[in-house]
């Protein structure tokens, strides 16, 4: 039998029976179809990450963190780490990782100085992390919500009028914005906002308020703890719940005291009169506005109340290296390392990114997967049937001189066809669905995705599924193709 | 040669702890081109016979050669092989495939066989014409009379250009005006084109057809009359 013969005996037989066949092939469709969308959708989150995240990062720069005292992550590991074992034992030497948590200790000033002194390093700056609130035009009234950034952090921008800041001039007071504030600001031309007068209105957030401090010592320490018990006492019986609810409000405040958490002034906020000189083309960050950088470490000081934050003596918890070859990254982050700090670099912060999405999608895959074994048993289900209902065509097939083969072959084939065409319709109505999917999601999140697609099905998925499709037909069909290929003729003959 | 040469010819078959002795040890020999006819009461055999002849079963003991190949030592494949090639059947039930019309079953042997299409739909369309059923080529056997399904069945039986037919009460299911015209085509394929045919048969029409007439009763031949 030629294989043209095999494919048009197979087709003949799957259409005989129409709705067993499509209810079989509905499993490997669903598969199919769930397979693509999550792989479409984590590949158009990384293809977006990779583009937009990108654009808004400056690539230019190695980070370099502090690796003693207080860090989220070892905060988080010092409350949770230890869930369900038994308390550990802190260890002479290791205090850092548990009790040192708890203090903030800045880069020493002598590992600023090393930083500066590594080769290919352009300039060293601080971290700097400012909670702007809005931007407002002088004369206009209006306020609209704004991220204020240095400039160092800035990504590969590109400006459509005006100037860049200029060298030297780091702490003047300009600022350069996106161009999306055309759009609110209801102006034409980038030229319309160059020179303008506008105020930043920026706040610092409560929380961050400890990291201004330089360390939380001994006695704020106990005072902390002092607070915290005392919140955590159930309150009394009878008129008993008014005095418990005099200490504990006293314990608040005292706890805000030592957290020095009360706003500076009273009214919570700073404003910074600065010149619009440039504006650059819209990217994800579009209320973005970037200031030089001695003006944002400036800014910083003055929200976290602290004089000699930003400088030396109190340089934060991470430095910005700018670098002047990207090709150096690699050899500084290994600098950084030997001096003692946490080297990380864009590519870091994406792949880290990347790994998130990548797990996500894996761990849908599997649930995907699961259709597919759900697909395989009721392939396996349907030509077992097959096989009882025609176990006399199987007889009659075997008198005209069919090999134990070809019956196999054709069980077999049929399988493989359920998977082929369910996979080929799961495909198709998967993709059919990626792009109504990537034209929702463009709709719902007009600005954050701009032309991007949401779903976007990678090149090799879809012969990849067809071959896995297919595969799995065949070998849900093994089973079925060697009991039809093992009937006795003569028996098969007789079956009714 | 002999075209059939059966000798000792036994199956046995387990029927629960029972032993059924459906063939016990019997001896036959089928001149090339000559017709018999096997006749019997239900279940003494005969188509235990046929099916052992065919290929389609092996026998519990003894030797079958047909045109010189021995049959009981063939793989299932190559028993496959030899029905393919050497063997047409014709059955009381037609057994046409029913999804497909009636050249379409008159090319399955033909498909097996690896004949190609063109080649395939010639032969066919030679052979539908040959039982008589030119115009009904593409009816699908539901759409048939029984005796045009029987002709179908012929037809494709001869398909591959068999040397032995075998058929087992091919009028069986049919009227006697029916039955008549069924023997005279397997009457008229034995004298023209020579082929051996067996046919196990209750109808005194077709054994009067036969050279030789073989009655079996309890898996053995009572007696042969030539």
């Amino acid at each position: 039998m030629t294989t043209r013969d095999l494919c048009s005996e197979v087709m003949r037989n799957l259409s005989r029976r129409k709705l067993r066949t499509g209810l079989t092939m509905a499993g490997v469709v669903i598969g199919a179809l769930a397979v693509v969308l999550i792989v479409s959708l984590g590949n158009g989150l990384s293809s977006f990450i990779e583009h937009n995240v990108r654009g808004i990062a400056n690539p230019n720069v190695v980070e370099a963190w502090q690796t003693k005292g207080l860090q989220p992550g070892k905060l988080a590991d010092g409350f949770l780490g230890g869930l369900g074992q038994p308390p550990r034992e802190i260890k002479k030497g290791n205090e850092d990782n548990f009790i040192g948590s708890f203090q903030i200790q800045f880069i020493p000033s002598n590992q600023v100085r090393q930083l500066r002194e590594i080769e290919g390093v352009r300039a060293v700056r601080p971290f700097v992390f400012i909670l702007a609130r809005s931007l407002e035009v002088v004369g206009d009234g209006r306020e609209f919500n704004t991220i204020v950034s240095p400039w160092i952090q800035a990504g590969p921008v590109e400006l459509v009028g005006g100037r860049n800041f200029r060298a030297g001039e780091d702490n003047a007071s300009e600022c350069i914005v996106s161009e999306a504030y055309l759009t609110s600001l209801g102006l034409q031309q980038p030229e319309d906002l160059i020179g303008k007068r506008v105020r930043l209105h920026v706040t610092e957030h409560p929380m961050l308020g400890i990291i201004g401090r330089s360390s939380v010592d001994a006695p704020a320490m106990g005072q902390i703890h002092e607070s915290m018990t005392t919140l955590r006492r159930p309150l009394g019986k009878g008129l008993g719940i008014f005095k418990g609810i005099g200490e504990k409000v006293r314990a608040l405040y005292q706890l805000l005291q030592v957290l020095d958490l009360k706003p500076r002034d009273g009214s919570g906020k700073e404003t910074y009169e600065v010149t619009v000189v440039g504006v650059i083309r819209k990217s994800l960050l579009s209320n973005i506005v970037y200031v030089p950088d001695g003006l944002a470490e400036e800014m910083g000081r003055v929200l976290l109340r602290n004089p000699e934050l930003y400088t030396d003596k109190a340089f934060g918890l991470a430095a910005l290296l700018e670098v002047e070859e990207q090709a150096d990254i690699p050899r500084i982050k290994a600098e950084v390392e030997k001096i003692g700090l946490k080297p990380r670099a864009l590519e870091d912060h994406l792949g880290v990114m990347h790994r998130i999405f990548g797990m996500f999608q894996k761990i849908f895959i599997v649930f995907g997967g699961i259709a597919f074994v759900v697909a395989a048993f009721s392939i396996v289900n349907t030509l077992l049937m097959s096989v009882v209902e025609r176990k006399r065509e199987i007889g009659v097939l075997q008198a005209l001189g069919a090999t134990r083969r070809h019956i196999g072959t054709m069980f077999a084939a049929e399988a493989a066809a359920i998977g082929f065409w369910g996979g080929i319709i799961g495909t198709i109505v998967g993709w059919v669905m990626c792009q109504f999917g990537s034209v929702w999601a463009r709709g719902q999140w007009p600005y954050i995705l701009g032309s991007s697609d949401a779903f976007l099905p990678p090149d090799w998925l879809f012969p990849v599924l067809l071959v896995f499709t297919t595969l799995l037909g065949l070998g849900a069909g093994v089973y079925p193709a060697i009991r039809a290929a093992r009937l006795d003729p003569v028996e098969a003959l007789r079956y009714e | 040669m002999a075209a059939i040469e059966a000798t000792n010819l036994t199956r046995i078959f387990h029927v629960g702890d029972e032993e059924v002795r459906a063939l016990d040890g019997v001896d036959l020999s089928l001149a090339d081109g000559e017709l018999a006819a096997v006749v019997g009461p239900s279940g003494s055999g005969k188509s235990t016979l046929l099916t052992l002849l065919g290929g389609l079963d092996t026998p519990t003991s003894g030797s079958i050669t047909v045109y010189g190949e021995e049959l009981a030592g063939m793989s299932p494949d190559e028993l496959a092989g030899y029905r393919c090639s050497s063997v047409g059947f014709i059955f009381q039930d037609f057994f046409l495939l029913g999804h497909l019309t009636a050249l379409e079953n008159v090319e399955a042997p033909l498909k097996l066989a690896g004949v190609v299409r063109g080649g395939r739909e010639e032969r066919a369309h030679e052979l539908i014409e040959l039982v008589g059923l030119g115009a009904r080529g593409s009816h699908l056997p539901r759409q048939l009379s029984g005796g045009e399904r029987q002709r179908v069945a012929i037809a494709r039986a001869l398909a591959n250009r068999p040397k032995l037919v075998l058929a087992d009460e091919p009028t069986g299911n049919l009227d006697t005006k029916t039955g008549h015209a069924i023997t005279d085509i397997l009457g008229a394929l034995n004298a023209e084109q020579g082929i051996t045919m067996m046919v196990v048969t209750h109808n005194p029409a077709v054994a009067a057809l036969a050279k030789q007439r073989l009655r079996m009763v309890d898996g053995k031949f009572e007696e042969v009359a030539v």
